[in-house]
């Protein structure tokens, strides 16, 4: 029995829900409110939710809107309260109030339900204020429809909403504004929704038959010229219509004409011929002149044009202007007949009536005043008051027949030329040099310089030719075995016939420290795109020249010329043996003819400080030892080699040697410097060998180490390549330590280094400081007395 | 003892007229300068512009020649010749229009290649880099 109740209680419950659920769920006619889209917004109010589950929510009829909304601040609203309550038009209109305890009257008649269900509008009441239903954070959207959208059967509730506005747009011939033509391209867009779609040139769909929705469609406008509008109905599957959408044409079929107002029968030779004439507004004309030449040009906005043609030759002529409006419509060619005689040149000057001659008199006197005054007060008239002025197009004429330069019948730009240029391989002197120097041309290889149009890769860019024994690839290590020296040089005088036969011929090497010293030859290109080979010494040092002839020559000299004070500096200088290095000399004078004789040239050319002769140092060397000038700047040396062989001739090798000052110890005393005597400069040399600093064998390179200072402060090292320090001593001056460097070629040693005094704080104090210190203290001192009296006199006060 | 403002600028008067004086004259005398700067300022700004204008016409005309006529495949149709002749004509420099016609009338191959040259040589000299 206990069963039996027990199911018979289940089959109520299921029942009691079906019947319940039938009441409230989803439903057209009577609808319910979303559960997420359920909450409408107040600033009095806050949230209010039209959908809740407490007090039953609100349920939309056709006739009115039921149950109850709820705000956190204000409690129930009802919607149907005795004899009120909020009332629906069943099209979505509401009117009536709401009532609630605390919030009073709720008017609604400015809220609506829109076809999608969705409320729009604000109620209002005196205590809430508005209650805002659409806005970004507020939204109440129901499932009950309006009754006129409603069709019955089991359609869905999305059936009755038709296409939205919003995902509609069409365009005819993309937009354009104009057209010549009555068949048209119609681009439409619509949404998913839409099915089919209605096309008609009027706007009440006259004839419009409802066809498959396309975005293209090919479509022709009414008959007659004039501003066309197409007409757009869109609908969804359930037949719902979208509101009538358009799009304009301007269709204009109709060729333009053209008129000449302008004009004469007659010209003469001498006349400009101007002509003037009208047609439609911007078209363009065509002119054809004698139909051996041809102009256009294009009317104004509102259709003039005025022409300037120019002097015609005698004869007939005859004119041709086809008018073509903006939109392509070609016009019927309108025909002009002209003559041009020959002017009339005035052979005797005819006599002046007397009458005319005081007024011509006055008249020619004037006239440039009175042109001036014209011009001035042109100047000064506004551009409104003006007349406007009209001036002819001057035309361009060019012949019917193609100039034989524009036919293209020939190659305006020589193949062969750029061809060889870009193709062609490296000048021949650079070819040279890579053959003399294996490091060249794995650096050429290696920046990808392999044809002449490469060579501007190289543009401001220093290499270093590598010294005469890196050359000629002698180990250090096996010349100088055992010996606690960092030479790499080779004298000339110990090298064997094989290895001389192995020095570059033509290049300019040099040497110092009685041959142990290489120089490293910097090669850059100059302003002028020239190459130059560089080196830097010290001014008074001893370099000696080294040179390997190509044949027996009848003499060898040598010239130091005076280039400039201030030496240009290098752009970068990177050694060779480092790859990434690059190098450029599109026309390297290492080795060229002699154009003119050294002697001959004047100071103005040349200045020769010094001349001097090589030796013959056996197998094609020679060698010249020069001692450079006492004077710093930028020098040259030219080695002029005549050979013997008059196919050969004589050459000239340049090389700029840039002599620097030597270094010196000095003392700082303001702005001034004051050289130091009898300072001892040691340099230290990274031995690398035993990894440490040692004193650097001097005597091996025919110098000394440490040196003494004179009177003039000065000192220098010529040095091999390697990693060095500078130690500095001298009385009555604080030690000097200097921090190492590296000399990467064969140059000078001679920086300026400043020494402090271990007395350096005491130069601080001059007597302008001890003054100012005084004055600070008797200043502190009688402000310190006003205080201590002005206490004194307060205490006697109040005593 | 009160301040009085109206009897103190009364009495000095004619000091306060001379400062105003003093005052305005410095004034128009700045506004003045100012003034000239800034003419001086806008004739640079015209001749700059002036200046960018020849060389977009340069380089349109060189666009024009290089498109048109050196990569042409074809004879060059009327309406592309007659613009040629217009932009060339606006470029308004005697020189470049007469290489222009050396270039158009030359009748041999050698010729038309070494007025070729000459002119887009002059034209590239024309531009104004300052």
């Amino acid at each position: 029995m206990k069963n039996y109740f027990s199911k018979l209680l289940i089959v109520f419950t299921v029942v009691l829900s079906a019947l319940y659920g039938g009441c409230v769920f989803a439903s057209t006619t009577q609808g319910t409110i979303d559960s997420t889209y359920k909450y409408a917004w107040g600033e009095n109010t806050g949230f209010i939710s039209f959908s809740t589950t407490g007090g039953g929510s609100v349920i939309v009829t056709d006739s009115d809107l039921t149950g109850y909304a709820w705000s956190k601040i204000y409690g129930w609203i009802k919607m149907n309260p005795e004899n009120y309550g909020v009332k629906n038009n069943a099209e979505g209109t509401l009117s009536g109030s709401a009532w609630g305890e605390n919030t009073g009257w709720i008017n609604f008649s400015g809220v609506t339900i829109d076809a999608t269900g969705r409320f729009k509008g604000k109620a209002t009441g005196d205590i809430v204020g508005e209650i805002n239903f659409d806005c970004d954070e507020c939204k109440v959207i129901t499932d009950w429809r309006h009754a006129g959208l409603r069709g019955g059967g089991n359609l869905p509730s999305g059936a009755y909403v038709p296409p939205e506005a919003t995902s509609l747009s069409v365009s005819v011939n993309n937009g354009a504004v104009k057209t010549n033509n009555a068949n048209v391209a119609i681009t439409l867009k619509a949404g998913l929704e839409v099915k089919s779609m209605m096309i008609s040139n009027s706007a009440d769909f006259t004839n419009a038959v409802e066809e498959t929705f396309a975005n293209t469609k090919s479509w022709t406008l009414s008959a007659g010229d004039g501003q066309k509008t197409v007409y757009f109905k869109f609908f969804s599957q359930y037949g719902q219509a979208s509101n009538v959408i358009s799009s304009s044409i301007a269709l204009d079929t109709t060729a333009p004409e053209l008129k000449i107002t302008q004009s004469q029968e007659s010209y003469n030779s001498t006349d400009t011929i101007m002509l003037a004439g009208a047609t439609e507004a911007d078209s363009k004309v065509d002119l054809f002149i004698d139909n051996s030449s041809y102009t256009a040009f294009s009317s104004d906005n509102l259709g003039n044009w005025l022409i300037n043609l120019g002097k015609y030759s005698v004869g007939s002529h005859h004119l041709e202007f086809t008018p073509t409006d903006s939109i392509g419509n070609v016009g019927k060619p309108t025909a002009l007949d002209f003559s041009v005689k020959q002017a009339e040149i005035p052979t005797e000057v005819q006599a002046t009536p007397p009458s005319n001659i005081i007024t011509e008199t006055i008249t020619n006197t004037f006239a440039p005043l009175l042109n001036t005054v014209k011009d001035q007060l042109n100047t000064f008239l506004p551009g409104i008051i003006k007349p406007e002025e009209v001036t002819p197009a001057q035309v361009v004429v060019i012949s019917t027949t193609t100039p034989d330069a524009l036919t293209n019948k020939w190659a305006l730009l020589a193949q062969k030329e750029i061809g060889s240029f870009v193709l062609s391989p490296l000048p021949s002197e650079i070819a040279l040099i890579a053959q003399k120097f294996p490091e060249v041309q794995q650096t050429l290889s290696e920046v990808g310089v392999t044809t002449v149009a490469d060579v501007s890769k190289l543009q401001g860019t220093t290499f270093k030719l590598p010294g005469i024994t890196q050359t000629l690839a002698f180990s250090q290590v096996e010349l100088r075995t055992g010996q606690l020296t960092p030479a790499k040089g080779i004298p000339i005088a110990q090298l064997t016939s094989i290895s001389k036969s192995k020095i570059p011929s033509e290049i300019m090497f040099a040497k110092t420290g009685a041959g142990l010293i290489d120089f490293n030859t910097a090669v850059s290109i100059n302003d002028k795109g020239n190459t130059e080979q560089r080196i830097s010494t010290l001014t008074g040092n001893t370099v000696q020249f080294i040179v390997r002839v190509d044949g027996p020559a009848n003499s060898v000299k040598g010239y130091l010329t005076f280039k400039s004070k201030k030496p240009e500096a290098l752009s970068s200088s990177i050694p060779l043996n480092k790859l990434t290095a690059s190098l450029l000399f599109s026309e390297p004078d290492l080795a060229k003819t002699q154009e003119q004789p050294i002697e001959s040239a004047t100071p103005e050319q040349i200045l020769v400080v010094k001349q001097f002769d090589y030796k013959d140092s056996g197998d094609g060397v020679y060698t010249a030892d020069v001692s450079m000038p006492v004077v710093s700047g930028e020098y040259g040396v030219i080695t002029v080699v005549d050979y013997k062989d008059k196919t050969l001739g004589t050459k000239e090798m340049n090389l700029i040697t840039v002599v620097d000052p030597e270094g010196y110890v000095y003392e700082k005393d303001g702005d001034k410097e004051t050289r130091i005597a009898g300072a001892i400069v040691s340099l230290y040399w990274l031995n690398p060998d035993t990894k440490q600093y040692e004193l650097w064998p001097a005597k091996n390179y025919q110098q000394e180490n440490s040196q003494i200072t004179d009177v003039t402060g000065n000192y220098s090292f010529l040095v091999p390549d390697g990693y060095y320090y500078l130690k500095i001593d001298a009385p009555g001056y604080l030690s000097y330590d200097g921090k190492p460097f590296e000399v990467t070629e064969g140059s000078g040693v001679h920086i300026n280094i400043e020494l402090k005094t271990k007395y350096w704080w005491l130069k601080i104090i001059d007597w302008k400081t001890v003054l100012l210190v005084v004055a600070v203290l008797l200043l502190i001192y009688n402000f310190y007395k006003d205080k201590v009296r002005d206490l004194i006199l307060l205490k006697k006060n109040n005593h | 003892m009160s301040f009085n403002f109206r009897e103190l600028f009364l009495r000095h008067k004619q000091l306060i007229s001379y400062l105003v004086i003093i005052f305005l004259l410095f004034g128009i005398i700045s506004l003045g300068i100012q003034c000239y700067f800034l003419k001086s300022q806008e004739k640079i700004c015209e001749q700059r512009e002036k200046t960018q204008n020849g060389n977009a016409k340069i380089i349109n005309f060189l666009n024009l020649f290089i498109e048109k006529v050196l990569q042409s495949k074809t004879d060059i149709s009327f309406e592309d010749r007659l613009k040629l002749e217009n932009t060339v004509r606006d470029l308004n420099d005697s020189e470049i229009l007469s290489l222009w016609e050396t270039f158009t009338e030359a009748k041999t191959a050698d010729e038309v290649q070494a007025y070729c040259k000459d002119l887009l040589q002059a034209l590239v000299r024309k531009l104004n880099t300052n």
